[in-house]
């Protein structure tokens, strides 16, 4: 794998990230939701990163973050990719009407400004997990289609494809033969996605949209702006910065392997 | 001989930066079973624009495709028993296959799809022997280990499985040497007799135009400006186009005088 030799940095850091995600019962001081400690403490050998005005432990609610956080930005990402992926196919071997109708619509998506519609669909909607994540989905996916889409155009009028085609391959024949041009430009847009929607996820948590029970970086951002005396002190060092920084780390080490997987691909 | 493939009246133009391009213009031709038509002309005139349309890759103007007296229409209308019993080589077989697969996994994608459809295949091994190459050691190799004349060798390889009862090859000799490209013609001559094979070979070689075709197609300018044995074409051109053509061919070329007088008695 070319993609991990040339970026180790940025992978060890996704995949650490990912790791606590995983494991973060075994590695977590406090339970998350214990909130009988004093509130407001400094960080101390007890409490790392302190506690907040409720009195939670913040690094056992900043850990289970790495697994809300985290876990909804790869859920939204494979489910826009899939969508995307499968959609742009369909367009490229169908052409035609299909490859209008399907153009036409992600333009529809495409056009309206995505963040607003965000807010206004998880302010309707249930403020779970799941719907933060088809909120997330519902607007990415269209991206997705149209550069997958362009790709695979290209990639279809290629010999070897043509030769499936000339013998009426179906489909999946096709989609086989063109995966290894389509794989790099899939593979980018995933990855760029799951940074993306990471901050998709942060903002509607920001916005107080978010699923409140659900201990995301976002969420806990929330939280610490809530409490009036945030800046008043230096609170706001291990309250707000931590789970921004998480964010930030996640996002551009997301970005450097994306960035790095763009550049093989060309 | 019955008649297996016929072109009436193809037309073909495309749009241009530079105004509408007429690529073809009223193109008749017909394909006799047996029979190796060998179809020259200036390059980017129109060669692989007819095959293609021929194949179905393209769709004409104008005109219709026959494909034993059944008109076919574009690939997507066509059933996979006409698809299979039309086979293309493409030109460049550095891209008509993918670099990663095997031999075996090349050559058993058109079986796959004909087991599918319930069609009679060749096994890849006898394609790769009747295509010249001994079976065994090659099977497990990478396309992308294989040199220009034995990717073009697979290529005509992958085209024999569907046993097919014509093959359109567009310029399979073109990147080769003249080594190769004799043998290529050699295993053009042996699929024809052995197999029955009906051949439409765009080409420059002059082994295949001297030796191998029964028919001579000349293209020019869109318009089919000669056609018929190879014999009457080679002897007595009667196309302008067509005299330039030969005579570029034998003069330019390297041949020798001898050679030059070789070739003018056996069809003078």
């Amino acid at each position: 794998m070319i993609i991990f030799r040339s970026n180790k940095g940025s992978w060890i850091i996704i995949l650490v990230m990912a790791l606590i995600g995983l494991t973060y019962p075994l590695i977590s001081p406090y339970e998350a939701g214990d909130f009988s400690f004093d509130s407001l403490v400094s960080p101390s050998f007890d409490h790392f990163l302190g506690t907040d005005e409720m009195g939670h432990d913040i690094l056992s609610m900043l850990l289970v973050g790495f697994r809300v956080s985290i876990g909804i930005a790869i859920a939204a990402s494979v489910l826009a990719t899939l969508i995307g992926t499968v959609l742009a196919i369909i367009a490229a071997y169908y052409k035609g009407l299909v490859d209008r109708m399907i153009v036409r619509m992600t333009e529809v998506f495409i056009l309206v400004p995505e963040i607003v519609v965000l807010l206004f669909i998880t302010a309707i909607a249930k403020p779970t997990v799941y719907n933060s994540i088809l909120a997330i989905v519902f607007f990415s996916w269209s991206k997705i289609t149209r550069i997958i889409r362009a790709k695979a155009l290209s990639v279809i009028e290629l010999e070897k494809v043509q030769y499936t085609l000339l013998l009426k391959g179906n489909i999946f024949d096709i989609t086989l033969k063109m995966w290894r041009e389509l794989y790099p430009a899939v593979a980018t847009m995933f990855v760029f996605l799951c940074g993306k929607a990471a901050v998709y996820e942060s903002t509607l948590a920001f916005f107080g949209i978010g699923d409140p029970l659900a201990k995301s970086w976002g969420q806990i951002m929330r939280n610490a702006l809530d409490y009036e005396g945030i800046f008043s002190g230096n609170t706001y060092l291990w309250y707000l910065l931590p789970p921004l920084l998480c964010i930030l780390i996640f996002v551009l080490a997301i970005s450097r392997v994306a960035y790095n997987v763009d550049e093989i691909r060309s | 001989m019955s008649e297996l493939l016929k072109g009436r009246n193809l037309s073909k133009s495309f749009d241009t930066p530079f105004g509408r391009a007429v690529i073809l213009n009223g193109i008749n031709l017909k394909l006799e079973e047996g029979s190796i038509i060998a179809l020259i002309g200036e390059s980017g005139g129109g060669k692989t624009t007819l095959c293609r349309i021929l194949m179905g890759l393209e769709t004409a103007d104008s005109g219709s495709v026959f494909l034993q007296g059944k008109e076919v229409g574009g690939l997507r209308k066509r059933s996979f028993a006409e698809c299979a019993s039309i086979q293309y080589v493409f030109q460049d077989p550095y891209a008509s296959m993918a670099d990663e697969a095997t031999v075996i996994s090349t050559l058993s994608e058109p079986a796959r799809l004909c087991k599918r459809n319930h069609r009679d295949y060749l096994e890849p091994e006898e394609a790769l022997v009747l295509a010249g190459l001994s079976g065994e050691e090659f099977m497990d190799r990478k396309i992308k280990s294989l040199s220009g004349g034995q990717r073009q060798k697979i290529a005509i390889a992958r085209a024999l499985i569907t046993r097919p009862q014509i093959i359109i090859a567009d310029e399979s000799t073109s990147m080769l040497d003249e080594g190769s490209a004799q043998e290529m013609s050699s295993i053009f001559s042996r699929v024809n007799k052995l197999l029955g094979i009906s051949f439409i070979i765009v080409t420059h070689n002059k082994k295949i135009l001297f030796d191998l075709c029964t028919f001579i197609l000349v293209l020019y300018q869109g318009k089919i400006v000669e056609a018929g044995l190879k014999e009457k074409v080679l002897t007595s051109p009667q196309a302008e186009y067509t005299r330039q053509y030969l005579e570029c061919m034998l003069n330019i070329e390297g041949r020798t005088d001898v050679e030059q007088s070789n070739v003018r008695k056996s069809y003078g």
